[in-house]
């Protein structure tokens, strides 16, 4: 039980897996870093953004070590019994957070129609499988850079909208990426058409 | 006292601690509620027709690019990258949850949901959320308990116990008090606190990917999200007492201020409800699927099974000798 315990009990701790100096740069990372260092400018440290971003990079890297010096041993039944414990929720509300887009096109020139919009309840198709935690999970983990089931969840999304449509001959996925901000500040400018994939229905259709 | 014997004691302790006895009954409440959770979920997928496109390889027409992985699931090391594969997987699955949930080999059959969800997370890891890891943490522990031997098919095959090993259930108070106080002390964006304003659920609810609805309006309750905003931090960080509270009640009959006021006012309780709101909100408020049900079907465990049959008002059996609470106190 001790042994259990101890096991568990660091891979709950609020340690670093992996780190990537790259990931600091995102516009979220880069948002969080620079209220850090006003927040040390007010406590008379002055710090860059850049020195800070090296310095988190540093410790995470080192204590990311030493969680897999600990864990890897494990890792194997970890692994085939899919347990753990990291339950990091929310840790950080993505102010840039990405709203996907499903437009359609019914003719050879004609402009894109949405189909579906995030919560928009005028553009609600397939609002139950897209909205699902799972289903989600593809998407939302794209984001950043989109891989393989990016383009197989858009490929399966035109080819379910060519199917449903016979007049449609192309679809398109996408992100809207925003900005959210709290009451009173500037947001910055919405970005559609982010990471887009589009599909003529030739291509799709089965 | 010699450092053998110091630690001899401490030992035995230990033991004691781990080593109580109590009717399962409450292990088997959360045995029905987590597989009707998991049942729910996984008749959802079916519902909305995505076994195959979730489950299978992308060869095989899914979502998920696993052949690429290395290394990749024993599921499609052993078997063809096909959606029969997946629904075969999925069929086991059911299965063995609907088993589980029965009380019907509850051993094996939730050891078998626990190792078939751990390869279907593998499929598709971006589809697992730290939810499916919990109740697969959950199924491995009643697995290893007499869950199935009240209010399940092996009760009536095998016989039902009235008096079992009492760690799996102290287990899931101890997982409980880990994901809140770890989600807690993660949670280190400034949002969380009041030097960002305590903003974090206004942002999170402006999220289309996470909120149920447009919260276009919700700068007109900005307030209110703060003190929503607080209250989270608040009950989440005040989760890594819940293992102190156990110990306070385990040796109530030592001194202490401290102690007494614990035992006396019974802070959990409060916490308890200011979880079930907590979660509450979340299944209002946010579209996470299972998420607050799922953690939901945990908070029986925090109920001695004494408790639980009083509060429906049954205690059917003779009443046990209570074990003197404060066996360590010696």
């Amino acid at each position: 039980m001790a042994l259990v315990l101890g096991v568990e009990g660091i891979l709950a701790a609020p340690i670093p897996h992996a780190m990537k100096r790259s990931s600091l740069n995102e516009p979220i990372a880069r948002e969080e870093i620079a209220a850090q260092v006003q927040l040390l400018a007010g406590l008379g440290v002055t710090v860059s953004s850049d020195q800070l971003a090296d310095a988190l990079y540093e410790s995470g890297a080192a204590w990311a070590a030493a969680y897999h010096a600990v864990v890897d041993p494990v890792e194997p039944l970890l692994r085939i019994t899919g347990t753990g414990q990291g339950w990091g929720l929310f840790t950080y509300p993505d102010t840039y957070p990405h709203q996907l887009v499903v437009d359609v096109r019914r003719s050879h020139s004609g402009p894109f129609v949405m189909l579906y919009g995030g919560l928009d309840p005028e553009h609600d198709w397939k609002r139950d499988v897209l909205a699902y935690r799972r289903v989600r999970g593809v998407y939302d983990g794209q984001t950043a850079k989109p891989g393989a089931s990016w383009n197989n969840l858009t490929k399966w999304l035109a080819g379910e909208a060519c199917a449903e449509d016979s007049l449609v001959t192309a679809v398109r996925v996408s992100f809207t990426r925003f900005h959210t901000v709290r009451p009173g500040q500037a947001a910055d400018p919405g970005e559609p058409l982010r990471h887009a994939r589009t599909w003529s229905c030739s291509q799709v259709r089965r | 006292m010699s450092l053998r014997a110091r630690s001899t004691q401490l030992l035995d302790a230990w033991a004691r601690v781990w080593d109580q006895r109590e009717d399962p009954v409450v292990l088997a409440v959360i045995r029905v509620l987590v597989a009707s959770v998991l049942l729910f979920d996984f008749w959802w997928i079916a519902h909305l027709g995505i076994v195959d496109v979730l489950f299978t390889p992308q060869e095989g027409g899914g979502f998920p690019d696993v052949m690429s992985r290395d290394p990749v699931p024993e599921l499609y090391r052993w078997f063809p990258s096909s959606p029969s594969t997946a629904w075969a997987a999925y069929g086991v699955l059911v299965g063995a949850l609907v088993c589980f949930g029965a009380g019907f080999l509850t051993p094996v059959s939730g050891l078998v949901a626990a190792l078939v969800s751990a390869q279907l997370a593998q499929v598709l890891p971006l589809g697992d959320r730290g939810i499916d890891t919990l109740l697969r943490n959950v199924l491995v522990v009643l697995s290893f308990s007499a869950c199935g031997r009240r209010f399940g098919v092996d009760a009536l095959l095998f016989g039902t116990r009235r008096e079992a090993p009492a760690w799996p259930r102290h287990l899931l108070i101890l997982q409980l008090s880990v994901v809140y106080f770890c989600a807690g002390i993660q949670k280190t964006a400034l949002a969380w606190t009041p030097l960002g304003d305590l903003s974090a659920l206004f942002l999170i609810l402006q999220d289309p990917s996470i909120a149920a609805f447009r919260f276009d309006w919700l700068s007109k309750v900005y307030p209110v999200t703060q003190l929503a905003t607080a209250t989270t931090m608040v009950f989440e960080w005040s989760a890594g007492l819940v293992p102190l509270v156990y110990w306070f009640r385990y040796t109530r009959t030592r001194p202490g201020r401290l102690r007494a006021w614990f035992n006396t006012h019974r802070p959990l309780r409060g916490w308890v409800l200011l979880g079930a709101a907590l979660h509450a909100g979340i299944a209002l408020t946010m579209s996470l699927g299972i998420f607050p049900f799922a953690m939901l079907a945990l908070y029986p465990a925090l109920l001695h099974p004494d408790e639980l049959q009083r509060l429906f008002g049954r205690q059917d059996r003779a009443p046990q000798p209570r074990r003197e609470p404060d066996t360590l106190a010696s």
